[in-house]
């Protein structure tokens, strides 16, 4: 069973101020199996060390995931903090009376979540947020407390 | 309600959970109610092919999912590679640049998409094969090991603060209030072997006297001249932690015991 990282802790990391980053390194160049995928390293303001890993699928537009992960000290693990999904497949709550939607997604860390035994980024929820790929990008950067790109280099 | 009623109105409900929405004239998004562990659910699309042939597909999105917590390159080789072509197989599934698709027709479409599905959702298991997954549970073992047996005597993620206020050379688990403290690492990679190393030698630049200590996820698997070096700087180790378990806190229990004596 896996550490449980709390509420608190989870709001921590999320709100720990992050720099900008050139929107140019998070295109995902690199080909995988049936996705394109980029990955970035970034150091927050608290000297915690964080991950964004972005996949876009190469067959449909609307599948994509955008991840912050926290890499958690001394445990080598990369917590997932929040995944901005795409409106390709469906998502289900097992603990709110077992919700299910198809929408594009936001998926966050949640302490009760990992107490019942899911994932620490099971709880998701739909979002108008963004309704594309690169929007998801800005969200992401937005709940993560990313400093905003300087002028000119916009997503 | 009579049993036959129940099956009948069972049956209409779980009719009722696969539902098709039309994508244009040859593609349709098919909803079925099976999940990843995360609670999102499989992409599943019927494409009509010709006047009676179809095929099913995810549009690669199983492989994308896979990636949340594998990474998939690490199926194109060794027992998952053999374990994915396996299901792939049994399943008449064919591989198109990390799309799945199976083939089907209009006799037997219906029946087709359980195997469909029932292939993904074992090719999304691969993912519990996860070499970080058991790193990840060797570092938590090893650190509930110490714990459990040395309490309060186990400071975790040591580091000498007057030499190294900003922790640079941090020392996995430290059994103090000794003449000769217990520095424990535990060693899960080359490049754990390589910190572990460095630090160290660092403490040795300090003066710091440690008895120092490795244990290994499986000791076989590091590069030999990084073992080499590691072995260098250390005092004990112990090649792997499963099933060593009573014998490592045996040991440096004694340990303990003859520098107090």
């Amino acid at each position: 069973m896996s550490t449980i990282v709390d509420d608190a802790t989870i709001r921590a990391r999320l709100t720990e101020p992050k720099p900008a980053v050139d929107p140019g390194e998070l295109t995902p160049h690199k080909p995988k199996r049936g996705h394109l995928e980029a990955q970035k390293q970034v150091e927050g303001a608290g000297g915690s060390k964080f991950r964004l890993i972005l996949r876009q699928n190469r067959i449909d537009v609307h599948d994509f995931s955008v991840i912050l992960g926290w890499e958690m000290p001394s445990v080598m693990r990369l917590f997932k903090l929040c995944r901005c999904n795409g409106r390709s497949h469906e998502h289900r709550n097992p603990l709110e009376q077992g919700e299910v939607f198809f929408d594009f997604h936001v998926h966050t860390a949640t302490e009760r979540y990992q107490e019942h035994g899911y994932s620490e980024e099971h709880y998701a929820r739909p979002t108008i947020a963004y309704t594309d790929f690169h929007g998801a990008i800005r969200h992401l950067l937005e709940i993560g407390s990313f400093a905003p790109p300087a002028q000119g280099t916009l997503l | 309600m009579t049993l036959v009623d129940l099956a009948e109105t069972f049956s209409q409900a779980v009719g009722a959970e696969v539902r098709v929405e039309p994508l244009g004239e040859r593609e349709a998004r098919v909803f079925v109610p099976f999940e990843f562990p995360d609670g999102d659910r499989l992409v599943v699309r019927l494409r009509q092919q010709s006047d009676t042939e179809y095929e099913w597909t995810d549009t690669g999105h199983t492989f994308m999912h896979l990636s949340y917590d594998l990474d998939v390159d690490a199926l194109e080789s060794g027992n998952r590679k053999t374990l994915l072509e396996s299901i792939e197989q049994r399943a008449g599934i064919r591989e198109r640049s990390g799309e799945l698709v199976l083939p089907t027709h209009a006799g037997v479409v219906a029946g087709d998409l359980f195997q469909f599905v029932q292939a993904l959702l074992q090719i999304s298991d691969l993912r519990f094969l996860s070499r970080e997954r058991v790193r990840s549970t060797f570092v938590e073992d090893f650190r509930t090991l110490l714990q459990e047996h040395f309490g309060d005597h186990a400071h975790f993620d040591y580091y000498d603060r007057s030499h190294d206020p900003e922790g640079r050379y941090p020392v996995d688990c430290l059994l103090n209030s000794l003449s000769r403290p217990i520095a424990i690492f535990g060693v899960g990679s080359d490049s754990q072997a390589r910190d572990a190393t460095i630090t160290l030698l660092q403490f040795r630049t300090w003066k710091r006297e440690l008895f120092a200590a490795g244990v290994h996820e499986e000791m076989e698997e590091l590069s030999g001249k990084v073992l080499a070096r590691f072995s260098d700087v250390v005092d004990k180790q112990f090649s792997s932690l499963a099933g060593n378990e009573q014998a490592i806190v045996d040991y440096f229990q004694r340990e303990i015991d003859r520098q107090r004596a």
